[in-house]
């Protein structure tokens, strides 16, 4: 198993993930630098301003709090939606990556030197898999982890940090790991069970236009796995009070992530073990090619 | 007889509803270099992955006194990583010794490209990686499945001097291969198949006697003249620019005594014996090709 996490680590499959990880971590921080601005009282003046032109224009009341325009980031806000996005990056990561780790040494018959014996295929390539997972987890701990500081930083320097939750952030960071461990098992036990890279990177590309972004567009009522995923991974604890309190005309809704359901767990739990053996499975399946 | 490293009883493999290789029943001896013969599609690749065990076997069964290291001709490397990291893989893997990987680096001649990534090497470097794995993982059976396809003259050369060192070692080495005129220069023992079925199996001197005699193919030092007193001694011959080429019917001590003082400079047979022993045993296409044959003409 230590032979194979070595060898995951020095594949190119895992520089690759690695760095696009690596750039989809700093998106969310670097895309809210460019984008926010700590000058809260010179928005407040415009939306003022804004206000009373189009009060003397429609001649309907209308108040500040419907022309605020909110410049800051605010961490308590925006922070948990920037760390979902981030770690729903690093899942398809995974998941991609995996694939192209396992299903690519299958397609290119690389995988012959890669095991030990033909005979005791099984178990090599279910620590394939398992080691490529772990190596995502990894990855994805320590940049989540980078990320939510960036945010933090972020709020002090252009916004506020204030109401921020730090617990729920972890459990972010947290979920977000366990995320990028599951995928990285689906996508390299995808990878091992139908022997290819390609047909697992169509199926998830396939799964994202019509699931994702077709379906979305034409069915109003559709929620999409990957939107259902979202909100499993935020899972939003409406029972515990907020120390945000907004200073502007308009604030949105603060976020509260919270533990989340044991049957979220479980899932993760029970597509692990399913996916393991489903690959143990695979590999001692007769290799004719 | 020798022991045997590898023994095939009756070993039929099927697929989808049709056979592979059928009954096929022949023994590797320890410490010998066997090949493999037959046509493209006669099972040689089939009976290999049998023999690893990465295809069910029908019926038979097959014996190896160890666990033998197969080099599949279809298998590529992992194209980023370098030999060496390739080998300290397998070490790991294996849980062998620096020491042993060393020695199969050696062995092998790889030193001089281990840091050269597997995707810069050539068909000849990565045959002998290849091999430097076996070695290393201390294989005592090692079958090679066409390991000459893509070698040029020298690394064919390398390469069967490597087979002689492992046989001398006392290894068994088992081949699988097209080229017969190398092929025999190092061979003990030949099996050939044919569609499925083994039509001959034995010492390379106990089936090369039934195969068909060879024509002599000599260079004088006046081709022409020797055609002539050829022609007078009633031993047809003609002249080519391999030389002179006498057929199968007149033996090479009746040719050359009736060249009388003529020098003869190089005296070849015009077919090597295991393009013949595959004539004889192996080489007539399956059934489906023939009519595929009969159809396109």
């Amino acid at each position: 198993m230590v032979a194979v996490c070595r060898l995951v680590v020095r594949r190119r499959v895992t520089l690759i993930v690695a760095s696009l990880a690596a750039f989809v971590a700093v998106t969310a921080p670097v895309a809210r630098l460019l984008t926010t601005s700590s000058e809260v009282d010179g928005a407040v003046e415009r939306a003022q301003v804004l206000a009373a032109e189009l009060v003397a224009t429609t001649g309907t009341p209308i108040g500040s709090a419907e022309t605020y325009i909110e410049p800051r980031y605010l961490l308590a806000v925006q922070g948990p939606y920037d760390l979902v996005g981030v770690a729903m990056g690093m899942a398809l990561l995974a998941l991609l990556g995996g694939a192209v780790l396992t299903g690519g040494d299958w397609r290119s018959r690389a995988i012959g030197v890669l095991f030990a014996r033909w005979l005791a295929r099984a178990l090599p390539a279910t620590c394939q898999a398992i080691a490529w997972a772990a190596v995502a987890a990894a990855g994805a701990l320590i940049l989540l982890t980078a990320t939510a500081g960036l945010l933090f930083a972020l709020a002090g320097l252009r916004g506020s940090a204030f109401g921020a939750d730090v617990v729920g952030t972890a459990l972010l960071v947290l979920r977000g790991t366990l995320l990028a461990f599951t995928a990285g098992i689906i996508g390299a036990g995808a990878g091992i069970m139908v022997r290819s890279d390609v047909i697992v990177v169509i199926a998830v590309l396939t799964e994202v236009v019509v699931a994702e972004l077709l379906m979305t567009a034409l069915v109003p009522q559709w929620r999409s796995p990957g939107a259902r995923l979202i909100a499993m991974l935020l899972s939003q604890d409406s029972s515990r009070e907020s120390g945000f309190v907004c200073d502007v005309p308009r604030c949105e809704p603060s976020v509260l992530v919270g533990a989340g359901s044991l049957w979220l767990y479980a899932a993760a739990a029970a597509i692990t073990l399913t996916i393991t053996g489903g690959a143990a499975l695979a590999a001692s399946r007769s290799v004719w090619n | 007889m020798n022991a045997q490293a590898v023994r095939f009883e009756s070993v039929s493999v099927s697929r989808r509803g049709r056979n592979l290789v059928t009954d096929v029943s022949f023994a590797v001896s320890q410490g010998a270099v066997h090949a493999l013969l037959g046509h493209n599609g006669a099972g040689k690749t089939t009976l290999l992955r049998a023999l690893c065990g990465v295809v069910p076997i029908s019926t038979g069964r097959v014996l190896a006194s160890s666990e033998p290291v197969v080099l599949f001709a279809h298998a590529r490397m992992p194209a980023e990583m370098t030999a060496a990291q390739l080998l300290d893989y397998r070490r790991r893997l294996r849980g062998l010794s620096r020491e042993q990987v060393i020695a199969a680096a050696e062995r092998t001649g790889i030193q001089s490209f281990l840091h050269r990534k597997c995707s810069a090497l050539s068909t000849g470097m990565a045959q002998r990686v290849n091999l430097a794995i076996a070695i290393m993982d201390d294989a005592a059976t090692i079958v090679l499945d066409e390991p000459t396809t893509g070698l040029d003259p020298q690394g064919v050369a390398e390469l069967l001097t490597l087979v002689v060192g492992l046989r001398a070692e006392g290894r068994t080495v088992m081949i699988c291969s097209h080229d017969l005129s190398q092929l025999e220069l190092v061979c003990d023992e030949v099996t050939c198949v044919q569609a499925g079925r083994v039509t001959a199996t034995g010492s390379v001197a106990q089936v090369g006697a039934t195969a068909p005699p060879s024509g002599q193919v000599l260079r004088t030092s006046d081709d022409p003249r020797a055609r002539d007193l050829l022609d007078r001694a009633g031993i047809a011959a003609t002249v080519t620019a391999r030389g002179l080429c006498v057929g199968p019917e007149a033996s090479i001590s009746q040719v050359i005594s009736a060249l009388n003082d003529l020098e003869v400079r190089e005296a070849t047979v015009e077919r090597s014996l295991f393009a013949r022993i595959y004539e004889r045993y192996g080489c007539a296409p399956a059934p489906h090709r023939r009519s595929l044959h009969g159809a396109a003409t």
